[in-house]
């Protein structure tokens, strides 16, 4: 407790609030323009060079819009959902260690606080999905829950298994012991499972069943407008780095790598992963409810299981 | 710069109790049902939090992931299996409902009470996670065990209870 030193705490937030705004701007341009060359059109080039500056000109517009909400609509939850889903990040990213010396809170139990913190957009979501009296706000308030219990579990036993490898919960061990041999080749099956949970986790398609476009309009953001969308919008954005910024520290060996600078390694392994998932959603056709929760209980629960008594009993030896 | 900190901690854990209370007394005095629900994520937070300022983030960690995470999620998504949750309201409160609501804000005060001699105690000290991993694994192995039994109980228990029912109901499986 001694070693907490506020200003540094104030600093390192504003740096964090500083760079998912900016991780949000990149992100989006990023997808918009991977979109449209997957399906061979530019995608936005009026803004900036080549649409760069779009991103911005959409939350200009998006901040100027008033939000409406629902008469019937249960106000206090209705405005505490956005702010819900997105706050736990600022805190999230706290531990994540860009290099082995920029990190803004180095913590024994850093693997932790970002998992635990993470499963508050649920919350988020649910409460935005119950709070704006629109039954396909429910619905897919309902769907996240269902998803998210279902590939929390193989979520948390894949993390097990490396935090069993690395003997430890901090995030800046776990890279530091990848420094030869990357855990993603030690694990593939646990990285596999992993990535599928993450896509999962930050309601991104092909499992996006809490927004849905073709079945629920737009799930549990039907009602919002304005500022308060956008920060689903943010906060979704956010979740997604620091799940990849968790797959590169557990799995793609942190900030190691030849030549360039540690930080540089790391930020480019966070985007290809942010880039993989982007590339999923413009390939993979949404799956069904039924099968994704099928496919969450039958075969990843006991495979990352199985992954984990294996990794166990090989280290136990 | 010590008594500033001090100030501060305490400030801290004055607000994450009367965070603690407050989820409480929403949990059990709202009318909706999601209203109740929100103020046991509220509580259930705030416990985290008092863990926290008590020297343990580990253990505040897993609440958030274990109460927060997983216990209240399922909880959501049984009530959310009801029908629309929260329509109808619940009963009011009797007069005796002050009564919990009193007992602990007293504790609380005085918690906060023998807090204010931080300068004299120092700080909790903060507890060291494989401790608690030494223990589990060595001193208290037997009680650990007992409860992994009881767990595993509890899941084959939730099995056959619906193997039965959609035996019930289809005639065989």
């Amino acid at each position: 407790m001694k070693d907490i030193n506020l200003l540094h705490i104030v600093i390192s937030l504003l740096g964090i609030m500083g760079m998912v705004s900016l991780n949000a701007v990149l992100v989006v341009w990023l997808e918009r323009k991977t979109a449209g060359r997957m399906q061979f059109r530019h995608g936005p080039m009026e803004v900036g060079f080549h649409g760069i500056l779009q991103t911005l000109a959409d939350g200009i517009k998006l901040v100027s819009k008033q939000l409406v909400a629902p008469s019937h609509a249960d106000t206090a939850l209705f405005i505490m959902a956005p702010v819900v889903s997105l706050v736990p990040i600022f805190v999230a990213m706290m531990p994540i260690p860009f290099s082995a010396t920029i990190l803004a809170h180095e913590t024994d139990t850093g693997l932790l606080l970002v998992i635990a913190l993470g499963l508050l957009n649920t919350l988020g979501i649910l409460l935005a999905g119950w709070g704006s009296d629109n039954k396909y706000g429910l619905l897919g308030g309902t769907r996240a829950v269902g998803q998210i219990l279902a590939y929390k579990i193989p979520l948390l036993l894949t993390v097990l298994t490396i935090v069993i490898l690395a003997g430890s919960f901090s995030l800046r061990e776990i890279a530091m012991s990848q420094n030869g041999l990357w855990n993603a080749f030690m694990q593939p099956v646990a990285f596999l499972i992993y990535i599928v949970c993450i896509v999962l986790e930050t309601n991104r398609s092909p499992f996006d069943m809490a927004e849905a476009e073709s079945e629920l309009v737009a799930g549990f953001h039907t009602e919002y407008s304005g500022m308060a969308f956008s920060m689903f919008f943010l906060a979704e954005y956010s979740y997604m780095f620091v799940a990849a910024a968790l797959a590169t520290v557990m799995f793609l060996g942190g900030w190691h790598g030849p030549i360039l600078p540690a930080p540089i390694w790391f930020i480019l392994k966070v985007y290809f992963l942010l880039f993989l998932m982007i590339w999923f959603r413009w390939t993979f056709p949404r799956v069904r409810i039924d099968q994704m929760l099928m496919m969450g209980w039958k075969v990843l629960l006991p495979i990352s299981l199985i992954n984990f008594l294996i990794t166990a009993v090989v280290l136990a030896l | 710069m010590d008594n500033f900190i001090f100030k501060v901690y305490y400030l801290s854990f004055a607000i994450v109790l009367a965070q603690t209370v407050a989820g409480g007394v929403l949990a059990v005095a709202a009318k909706n049902l999601i209203h109740c629900f929100l103020g046991m994520v509220v509580a259930l937070i705030g416990v985290a939090g008092l863990y926290y300022h008590l020297g343990s983030p580990f253990i505040a960690l897993m609440q958030v992931m274990i109460y927060v995470g997983a216990v209240c999620v399922a909880i959501a998504f049984g009530l959310s299996l009801t029908r629309k949750a929260g329509e109808e309201g619940l009963k009011p409160l009797s007069p005796m409902a002050v009564v919990p609501v009193v007992l602990p804000a007293g504790m609380l005060a005085a918690t906060l009470k023998g807090l204010s001699h931080l300068e004299k105690t120092g700080m909790p000290r903060k507890l060291d996670e494989s401790i608690i991993g030494w223990q589990l694994l060595g001193n208290y192995l037997f009680p650990f065990e007992i409860i992994s039994v009881l767990l595993t109980l509890a899941v084959i228990g939730a099995l056959s209870v619906a193997l039965i029912r959609r035996r019930e109901k289809n005639g065989n499986i």
